[in-house]
C-alpha cells in the first residue's frame, strides 16, 4: 500500500518532524546532489551543488503541504522538479549578475510551483533513488544485526568472497557462515520492505523491488538471486556516490 | 553376436574421423575468428579511445582558445565603462566594472593556460608533467607558513616573539608561530613545564570574528589539556581576546604522509613497508587516544589533518573541540564530515547531553576512519559501509570495520582497539593474521610496546613513537598473496583510476598563475584594467566579518581565589526562617534566553541574522541591492522588536510586579519578625534585610534591562550603515553587559538548585562581594579557596572545573540566543553568500541547511 499521507512519511515531513527531515536528507541527499552535479556539470562546483541541494530541501519544506500524491507522481520525481528549478534559478541569477542588471531572480516560491512542467527524470535517477533505499535498508540491518553476522554478510554478499574464505577468516564453520548469512538476509528483506513502504508513494514504486530481483516473498532458490541483486544495486549506487562525492570540506 | 564386416567397420571409423575432423576444423575456424574479432575489438577500442582522447584535447584547446578570446573582448568592453565611470565620479560603478574586468582577465588567463599548456601536453600524453604544477605545488604553497603578524606586532603575546603564521583551521582562530623569550622559558621551567624552542599560539578575538561561545568551547578543556602537557598556558583579557600556547611540532600531517606512502607504493595499495608504517601510525594514534580518555577527555576532531607525523612520532593536534567526557553540556555536531560518526549527529539532534553518551566510541570511529584513509588514500565516503578495495590484511579490515561499526558493536575502549593493532604490528606476516586471531576476538595479546617517554617531558599525551620495528620485518616489495586482491574488480580499479585522474586535474589557482604570466606577455595593455579591477575587490572568503561587526565583550576566565565567608553566615538563619522565600519570576523559556543574553554581544547579530534570514538577504548579494535588503532587514527587525515588546509587557513585567509585591511583603515580615524576637543574634535581622534589599536591587536591575530592550532593539535600523557593497551593523550598544552578571543568572537558572543558588548568591554576593562564578571576587585570602570548594560542593559543582562552568554558560548562551544559528560565507564561484542555518523553533521550519550544517559541524545543534 502506498503511504498514508496523514500519518506516513509525508505526514511527518508536514509536521516538521526533524527526524523525518533528517532521514530524507541522509537517504536522498546524495542522489539530489548527484543529479544537480550531473545537470550543472562544468558550470557549478561542489560547493554550489551543496548550496543548491540545501535550497531544494528548503523549498520542499515550504511546498510540502501542497504535495498531492493522488496525481500519481512519484515523490522523488516531484523533488527532482524542485531541484531543477532551483538550479534554473541559480543560472538565471548568475546571468542577471553577469549582465550587471542586478535583476532579482525568480522567487523560489514561484519557481517550484511550476515544477510539474519539468523534463521527466531518467532511468538513472530512478535507479539511484532505488539504490538509496537499498542502502538505507542495509544500514538499518547493520545497526541491528550482530557485528559478526553483518560482517559475514558484508564479506559474502557485498565483497563477493566465497563461503570457505569467510569461514576461514572469521574462524567459523561453513555451516555457521551460511546460518549467519541467512539471518542477515532475512533481516534485510524485512528492512527493505519497511524502507520501500516508507519512501514509496505510488504502486509502481512499491512493486519496484520485485522487478529488480529483490523478491519480497523468498524461496530457497531466490536467495542467491537476492544476494546478487543486492550487491549489484548497492555497488552501482556506491559507484555513483563516489563519482558525485565532493569530499570533506 | 553380430559380426560387422571389416569394410563396414573401416567405413564407420572413416565417417567418425571425418566428423571429428570437421568439428575440429569448425572449432579452429571459430577460435580463429574469435581471436581475430577480439583483436579487432581491442584495436577498435584502442583506436576509439585514442580518437576520443585526441578529440577531447582538441575540443578543449578550441573551447579554451575561444573562451580566451571572448574573455579578452569582454574585458576590453569593460575598459571604457570603467574610465567613463571614473570621469563621472561614479566610484562604485567604476569599482564594479573594474572587478568584472578583472574576473574576465582571470578567466582569460586560465583559458590561455589550458589552451597553450594544459591540453597540448595532455594531447601528447604528457599530462603527468603538469600534474605537479597544477596540484602539488599549489597545495604546498597554500599550506606554507605565512608572515602575518598579529595586530599588536611580533610582541603581541607577552613572553613570545611571533615569527610567522600557520594557515587557519576551521575555527576561524589565528595560528601564530612564536619563540618563547628567555624569561618566559625560565618562568615555564620554574613551573615544571619544559619549554620547547618554538610554540604555536592559537588566538581568538571578537574583533577578528570569533564568537563568545566559540571561545568558551575552545577554552573549556584547557586546564585538562595543560595537565596532559598539550597546552603550555592560556590567557584571556577584557577586550574579548583569548589565546593559548601549544608546543610546535614540526612535521607533515598524516594526510600528506598517507599520500606519500601511496605514491611510493603504487595504485594497488600500500606495500608491506608502507602498510607497517600505516599500522604504526594507527597504533600511535590509539595510544594517544587512550591517554586522552583516561584523562576524561574526548578529542572529537580526529582526522588526518589533525595528526602530525614528526620523525618517528605522531601527535594529535587541534584542541578546538576537546570536551570533557563527563560534561553536562548538550552534545553538539562539531567535527569533520566523514571522520565523525553519523550517529553523533543523530544524538546531537535529539538534544542528548555529552555525559549521556560514550564519547570514547566516537573517537574510536574517527580513528577507524583515519585507518581507512591510510589504507585507501580516500576518506570513507559511505561511513561504515565504505568499501576497502586496496591491499589490506583481513585483520586490519576487521579492525577498521569494528571501529566504525554500530555503537553497540564498536570497540569498547582505545586500549582494546590498540591491542588488536599491536597484535597486527607484531605479526611476521600481517596478511596471514585472521580476524579470529586478534586479541579482541580471543586471540593472544601482543607484547607491550616499550615506553618512549625518554625525552624528559611530562606525560605528553600528544607525543607517541611510531614503532616501526615492532615485529619481524617483512621483505620489502613483497607481492600480495594470491586472493588478497580478489575483490578488486576491474570496475573498481577503473573507478579508482578515474578518481586518481580527477585528483590530477588542474586547480584553478595555479593554472591562473601560469596563465597570468602568459597573459602578461601577450596583452600588457590589459594590465591597467586589471589594476583598476583589483583596486577594490572587497568580497573575501568570509563575509561574516564584513557584514556584522561584533562588539567587544568580556570573556570570563577561570575563577580566581575567593575570600573567606564569615562564620555564622546566613545559611542557618534562612533555614530557620518560617516565611516563604519568594521565587524569581517565571520567564518563558525562549524569551528568558533572549532577555538573559540580549545585552550580550551575540544578541544583536542574532536579531539581525533573524531579520536578514527573513529578508533573504543572501539572495541579493549584488551590491546594488544592499540598500533594498537593508530596508527589508530594518522592517523585519522592527517587527521582531514589536513581538519582543509584547512578550515583555504581557509576561515578564507582569511577573516582575508580582515578584516585587512578594518581596515587599516578605521584607515587612522580616521586620516584624525581628521586632518580635528580641533574642535574635545581633545583625541577623539586618542581614535578612540586606538580602531583601539585594533582591529588590536585582529586580530593579531586571526592570532596567527589560525597559531598555525596546530602545536597544529599536535602534536596529539606525545601526545599519550602508556602503556601496556591504551592510555593516554596529552592535557596540550591546557591548556593555558584564559577563559575571550573566553567569550569575545562568547559575541560578540552570546550573544549581534554585534555593541553594539564591542562598549562595545572596550571601556571597551581598555580604562578601563576590559571586560563585565571578572573576571579581576581590580577595587574596588563601582560605577563600576552601570556601569555594565548600560552596561548590553544596551547589553540585564539586566534580567540575572552572572551564566547565564557562562551558555551561556558553551552552546557555547558545540555548538562549542561538536558536537560529546562521553562518555566512562567501561563495566565490557563485558570487553569493552561503547561508548555513540551523532552525529549531516553532516559527522556522527545519531545513536541509540545518542538516548540512549539522553534518559539517559548523555550528551547534540543539
Amino acid at each position: 500500500m502506498p503511504q498514508d499521507l496523514s500519518t506516513g512519511f509525508i505526514g511527518r515531513l508536514r509536521a516538521r518532524d526533524p527526524q523525518a527531515w533528517f532521514e530524507l536528507w541522509e537517504i536522498f541527499g546524495p542522489v539530489l546532489r548527484g543529479q544537480l552535479h550531473r545537470w550543472g556539470k562544468g558550470q557549478i562546483g561542489a560547493e554550489t551543488v551543496q548550496d543548491l541541494s540545501q535550497e531544494t530541501l528548503a523549498a520542499l519544506s515550504q511546498a510540502i503541504d501542497t504535495h498531492d500524491a493522488a496525481r500519481g507522481v512519484r515523490f522523488s520525481t516531484w523533488l527532482l522538479a524542485i531541484a531543477r528549478y532551483t538550479l534554473s534559478d541559480e543560472f538565471d541569477r548568475r546571468m542577471a549578475l553577469k549582465r550587471g542588471a542586478g535583476r532579482r531572480p525568480l522567487a523560489l516560491e514561484e519557481a517550484y510551483s511550476k515544477g510539474d512542467e519539468n523534463p521527466r527524470p531518467d532511468e538513472q535517477y530512478h535507479a539511484l533513488i532505488f539504490g538509496a533505499k537499498v542502502e538505507a535498508a542495509i544500514r538499518m540491518v547493520e545497526r541491528e544485526a550482530e557485528f559478526m553476522d553483518f560482517n559475514v554478510f558484508r564479506m559474502r554478499t557485498l565483497e563477493g568472497r566465497t563461503g570457505v574464505e569467510v569461514a576461514e577468516s572469521m574462524g567459523l564453520s561453513e555451516a555457521s557462515v551460511s546460518r549467519r548469512l541467512a539471518k542477515v538476509r532475512k533481516s534485510l528483506r524485512g528492512k527493505l520492505g519497511e524502507v520501500v513502504e516508507r519512501f514509496s508513494f505510488t504502486q509502481d514504486e512499491i512493486e519496484e523491488p520485485g522487478r529488480k530481483g529483490l523478491d519480497p516473498n523468498p524461496n530457497k532458490a531466490s536467495d542467491a538471486l537476492f544476494d546478487e541483486a543486492v550487491a549489484e544495486v548497492y555497488h552501482r549506487y556506491l559507484e555513483f556516490r563516489e563519482d558525485a562525492s565532493a569530499g570533506p570540506s | 553376436m553380430i559380426q560387422l564386416p571389416l569394410e563396414a567397420l573401416g567405413a564407420l571409423i572413416g565417417v567418425l574421423a571425418a566428423i571429428a575432423g570437421a568439428v575440429l576444423a569448425v572449432w579452429l575456424v571459430f577460435r580463429l575468428l574469435s581471436l581475430v574479432f577480439t583483436g579487432l575489438g581491442a584495436l577498435f577500442t584502442g583506436f576509439g579511445r585514442l580518437v576520443g582522447h585526441v578529440f577531447t584535447c582538441l575540443k578543449g584547446i578550441v573551447v579554451s582558445a575561444l573562451r580566451y578570446a571572448g574573455s579578452i573582448l569582454t574585458a576590453v568592453v569593460f575598459l571604457p565603462m570603467v574610465l567613463f565611470s571614473i570621469v563621472l565620479g561614479r566610484w562604485s560603478a567604476a569599482t564594479h566594472y573594474g572587478r568584472a574586468a578583472g574576473e574576465e582577465l582571470r578567466d582569460a588567463a586560465l583559458s590561455l593556460y589550458r589552451a597553450a599548456v594544459g591540453y597540448p601536453l595532455r594531447l601528447v600524453g604528457l599530462g603527468g608533467l603538469v600534474a605537479g604544477f597544477e596540484s602539488r605545488i599549489p597545495d604546498v604553497i597554500a599550506r606554507a607558513p605565512g608572515t602575518d603578524r598579529p595586530s599588536g606586532g611580533s610582541k603581541a603575546f607577552e613572553g613570545y616573539n611571533v615569527v610567522g603564521s600557520l594557515p587557519p583551521g576551521g575555527s576561524g582562530a589565528k595560528l601564530y608561530l612564536a619563540t618563547p623569550t628567555d624569561q618566559k622559558a625560565a618562568q615555564l621551567a620554574q613551573a615544571g613545564v619544559r619549554c620547547p624552542d618554538k610554540v604555536v599560539i592559537k588566538a581568538f578575538s571578537i574583533e577578528s570574528g570569533s564568537t563568545v561561545p566559540q571561545m568558551m568551547r575552545e577554552g573549556r578543556a584547557l586546564e585538562a589539556a595543560r595537565d596532559l602537557g598539550l597546552v603550555l598556558e592560556h590567557s584571556s583579557d577584557d577586550a574579548g581576546s583569548f589565546h593559548y600556547v601549544m608546543p610546535f611540532v614540526p612535521g607533515d600531517d598524516l594526510g600528506q604522509v598517507t599520500r606519500g606512502l601511496h605514491a611510493a607504493s603504487g595504485t594497488d595499495g600500500l606495500n608491506d613497508t608502507a602498510l607497517r608504517a600505516a599500522v604504526g601510525y594507527g597504533s600511535g594514534l590509539l595510544e594517544i587516544l587512550s591517554r586522552f580518555h583516561r584523562a576524561g577527555l574526548w578529542h572529537k576532531d580526529i582526522k588526518p589533518n589533525n595528526i602530525i607525523v614528526s620523525g618517528q612520532r605522531v601527535e594529535l593536534v587541534d584542541l578546538g573541540l576537546v570536551t570533557p567526557l563527563a560534561s553536562a553540556m548538550t552534545l553538539t555536531t562539531h567535527g569533520t564530515e566523514y571522520y565523525r560518526d553519523p550517529e553523533l549527529v543523530r544524538l546531537a539532534m535529539q538534544g542528548v547531553k555529552v555525559q549521556d553518551v560514550d564519547g570514547v566510541k566516537f573517537d574510536l570511529y574517527s580513528a577507524g576512519a583515519v585507518l581507512y584513509n591510510l589504507v585507501e588514500n580516500e576518506f570513507p565516503a559511505h561511513g561504515s559501509l565504505s568499501k576497502i578495495t586496496r591491499r589490506c590484511p583481513d585483520a586490519l579490515r576487521w579492525i577498521i570495520r569494528r571501529s566504525m561499526a554500530d555503537l553497540k558493536s564498536r570497540y569498547a575502549s582505545a586500549e582494546e582497539m590498540h591491542g588488536d593493532l599491536r597484535a597486527l604490528l607484531a605479526a611476521d606476516k600481517p596478511f596471514d593474521v585472521k580476524p579470529a586471531q586478534l586479541p579482541s576476538m580471543g586471540g593472544a595479546a601482543a607484547p607491550p610496546i616499550e615506553s618512549f617517554e625518554d625525552d624528559g617531558r611530562p606525560e605528553l599525551a600528544g607525543l607517541h613513537p611510531v614503532p616501526p620495528t615492532a615485529g619481524a620485518p617483512i621483505p620489502p616489495n613483497a607481492e600480495p598473496a594470491p586472493g588478497e586482491l580478489e575483490f578488486e574488480t576491474r570496475s573498481s580499479r577503473k573507478r579508482r583510476d578515474r578518481a586518481h585522474k580527477r585528483r590530477q586535474k588542474a586547480p584553478m589557482g595555479f593554472m591562473a598563475f601560469i596563465g597570468v604570466t602568459l597573459a602578461v606577455l601577450m596583452i600588457p595593455g590589459c594590465l591597467g584594467m586589471m589594476f583598476l579591477g583589483a583596486a577594490r575587490v572587497t568580497h573575501g572568503d568570509h563575509l561574516q566579518a564584513s557584514v556584522i561587526s561584533m562588539p567587544s565583550v568580556r570573556f570570563n576566565s577561570p575563577m580566581p581565589p575567593a575570600p573567606q565567608m564569615p562564620s555564622g553566615g546566613s545559611h542557618s538563619m534562612l533555614n530557620d526562617f518560617p516565611g516563604t522565600f519568594p521565587t524569581p519570576p517565571y520567564v518563558p523559556e525562549q524569551l528568558y534566553g533572549q532577555v538573559t543574553s540580549a545585552p550580550e554581544a551575540p544578541a544583536m547579530p542574532s536579531a539581525v541574522r533573524r531579520a536578514m534570514l527573513g529578508a533573504k538577504l543572501e539572495r541579493v548579494a549584488n551590491p546594488d541591492n544592499w540598500a533594498g535588503a537593508a530596508d527589508e532587514l530594518a522592517r523585519r527587525a522592527e517587527d521582531w522588536v514589536d513581538d519582543l515588546d509584547d512578550h515583555i509587557d504581557h509576561h515578564v513585567l507582569d511577573e516582575l510586579e508580582a515578584w516585587t509585591d512578594d518581596l515587599e511583603r516578605w521584607a515587612d515580615e522580616v521586620d516584624r519578625w525581628a521586632d518580635e524576637f528580641d533574642d535574635l543574634e545581633p545583625g541577623e535581622a539586618e542581614r535578612f534585610a540586606r538580602q531583601v534589599t539585594s533582591m529588590l536591587a536585582d529586580k530593579a536591575q531586571w526592570e532596567n534591562e527589560l525597559a531598555s530592550l525596546d530602545a536597544r532593539f529599536g535602534d536596529v535600523a539606525d545601526a545599519c550603515e550602508l556602503t556601496d557593497d556591504e551592510c555593516t551593523v554596529d552592535a557596540s550598544p550591546w557591548a556593555d553587559r558584564p559577563t559575571p552578571r550573566v553567569l550569575a543568572i545562568a547559575q541560578r537558572r540552570h546550573a544549581i538548585p534554585r534555593r541553594i543558588a539564591e542562598q549562595m548568591n545572596m550571601a556571597m554576593v551581598d555580604e562578601l562581594g563576590w559571586d560563585l562564578v565571578s572573576e571579581d571576587i576581590g580577595s587574596d585570602d588563601p582560605r577563600d579557596e576552601d570556601l569555594v570548594v565548600r560552596a561548590r560542593t553544596e551547589a553540585g559543582f564539586s566534580d567540575i572545573d572552572d572551564s566547565e562552568v564557562n562551558g555551561r554558560l556558553g551552552q546557555i548562551l547558545v540555548d538562549g540566543d542561538f536558536d537560529v544559528i546562521v553562518r555566512w560565507t562567501w561563495n566565490e564561484e557563485s558570487q553569493r553568500v552561503r547561508s548555513h542555518l540551523l532552525l529549531s523553533n516553532g516559527e522556522w521550519n527545519w531545513t536541509s541547511s540545518a542538516l548540512s550544517e549539522a553534518q559539517q559541524g559548523l555550528t551547534l545543534a540543539r
